[in-house]
């Protein structure tokens, strides 16, 4: 090389340029764009984790039962939204209904009064429909015929205990004279029926499907649908405390009959935002695979329910006992996706206004899908 | 407090994310990477965003620097910003650029203890002129020291194109110094 290349090149090597005016500030804001950008591309397995997890949870979601919507003539949904406190066992108003008119009666004209008799299930007196109140005929030789059945009967099927005016609607017998109800008086006691009761679990929903009952009513818990997303910090090498948020609907349907011929139905859903912690020990981890059984606790809280158009804003929550085993699929190091078989006992305070799927089994088996994402392993 | 520290522990502290520790590694190497790159391209402009973006590149690799001693990093950030100037040059080498029209004989040889009262700036507005690729041949070898094989490589050129292309940006650049030597 020629000596005047050396020179230039000695020059040129120590000398440092005067940087321009805003250099250090313009290199802060683009170092942090494309940090940013760099993060938002390292969570593409998040984003396909959670397209994979909607893709499972939406059909689960869209098999169950929609609100079929049924409109009979003589219901009238209501469909006004309703604030429920948990310490007014008074739910939802009962949708109107219009009894049907009834034959004519015959020549002793029945009178009405409000007797409430206990009901005993050993004779052989047949259950006798009785909106809100019970009509017998005053005037009337025989033995009159007054036949109630309180709202515990209904219910749980079993002799009823003191009660002070509660009353169910069961069948209507064809041959029973009364004469037609105003909707106003019957609505009007059976919320009254309920307030009476704060033991009244469920409320509205038992009254129209009181599942045992032989009247024909019915209610079906489906089984709960449930997604979330969870977080896990390894605290050794195969164990590791897991949180994250769930989120789970429990649906329901209620069947009840109106007269012999018109039935109507009612949708319950009830979705609840649940905590769960539970310790986890991986006992087996084969390739991007890991087997795991864990314990812990899961705090469901109540985010709202609706039930025939109602809505309901305040109830309780419960608690949960978690048991679960499951493998979990590692789609990166941060990022997996998890199929967990898990059991829990659940405790669900009373009083309250939802009945659902927990309710009639506190001990229930679930398999549960999800993403969870590895801490401290980045 | 990050002045202090050596190359290495500045390192350790850019790898855990640490916003302080990066503008630390650009305060002590962003004035000759802006120098390099002025070399290397011919606007200002496209120097200053060449040195950002190798500085950027330097901190988004870091995990893979080994540090084997004084003067490691900067190599290391050197040849980033060498090879992302390259594959600048070599994306706008279709660019026409107009050679110089006068460049008159160069027999004359350059008093070599005269080339050292030339201004630094002065310098780099020449070199900084050359098109673009004897520009980046005349830097690669006569500067920053690479052989011709190496050249050619980098630049999908010939070996004896790359000697050809460095003997032109040595005529044009003699050129120019023996003019502001002369008018000196």
């Amino acid at each position: 090389m020629n000596n005047w290349e050396d020179n230039i090149r000695d020059m040129l090597e120590g000398y440092e340029s005067p940087l321009p005016e805003g250099s250090l500030a313009e290199f802060q804001a683009r170092r942090k764009a494309t940090a940013k950008a760099a993060s938002i591309k390292r969570l593409w397995p998040v984003w396909l984790a959670t397209a994979a997890a909607a893709a499972i949870c939406v059909p689960l979601f869209l098999n169950h039962p929609q609100e079929k919507g049924r409109d009979h003539q003589t219901i009238n949904q209501s469909t006004e939204e309703m604030v429920v406190e948990a310490s007014v066992p008074i739910i939802a108003e009962s949708p109107a209904m219009e009894v049907l008119p009834l034959p004519e009666p015959p020549t002793n004209t029945p009178t009405r009064h409000t007797n409430v008799r206990k009901f005993a299930p050993d004779t052989n007196q047949r259950q006798t429909a009785v909106p809100a109140e019970v009509y017998s005929s005053s005037k009337q030789e025989g033995p009159t015929e007054e036949i109630q059945t309180s709202f515990e009967e209904v219910v749980s099927g079993q002799p009823p205990c003191d009660n002070t005016g509660t009353l169910i609607i069961p069948e209507l017998p064809q041959d029973v004279v009364k004469p037609a109800p105003a909707r106003r008086r019957i609505t009007g006691s059976i919320l009254v029926a309920a307030g009476q009761l704060p033991a009244a679990v469920g409320g509205t929903a038992s009254l129209f499907a009181p599942k045992t009952s032989p009247t024909g009513y019915s209610h079906t818990h489906y089984l709960p649908v449930k997604a979330g997303v969870t977080a896990s910090v390894p605290i050794s090498s195969s164990l590791s405390i897991t949180t994250g948020i769930n989120y789970s609907l429990y649906m329901s349907s209620y069947a009840y009959r109106i007269s012999s011929t018109q039935f109507g139905e009612n949708m319950q859903y009830v979705h609840y935002l649940g905590i769960p912690v539970s310790l986890n020990w991986k006992f087996v981890s084969t390739g991007n695979f890991d087997f795991y059984v864990g314990a812990g606790v899961e705090k469901a809280f109540f985010m709202g329910a609706s039930l025939a158009g109602s809505r309901i804003k305040k109830d309780g929550g419960y608690l949960s006992l978690l048991g679960s085993g499951g493998v979990q699929w590692n789609a990166s190091k941060l990022i997996g996706l998890y199929l967990e078989p898990s059991m829990s006992w659940s405790f669900m305070p009373e009083p309250r206004i939802t009945e659902t799927y927990l309710t009639e089994h506190p001990f229930t088996f679930l398999i549960a899908t999800g993403i969870r994402i590895n801490l401290n392993n980045r | 407090m990050f002045k202090s520290l050596d190359d290495r522990d500045l390192v350790a502290r850019c790898r855990e994310g640490d916003r302080m520790a990066e503008d630390e590694l650009y305060r002590r190497y962003a004035a000759k990477i802006y120098t390099l790159c002025r070399r290397y391209l011919r606007d200002d402009e496209d120097a200053k965003d060449l040195m950002h973006d190798a500085l950027i590149k330097a901190l988004e690799k870091i995990d893979s620097f080994n540090y084997s001693g004084d003067g490691s990093l900067y190599a290391w950030i050197r040849q980033i910003t060498i090879n992302m100037a390259v594959n600048h040059i070599k994306r706008y080498r279709w660019k026409i650029v107009a050679l110089e029209d006068d460049m008159l004989d160069t027999r004359d040889l350059i008093e070599d203890e005269r080339v050292t009262s030339i201004p630094h700036e002065v310098l780099l507005g020449w070199i900084s002129s050359l098109p673009d690729v004897r520009r980046a041949v005349f830097n690669l070898y006569c500067i920053d020291g690479y052989t011709h094989r190496e050249i050619a490589s980098m630049l999908g050129i010939s070996e004896k194109g790359s000697a050809g292309i460095l003997a032109q940006a040595r005529k044009q650049l003699k050129e120019k110094i023996r003019r502001y030597l002369k008018e000196a």
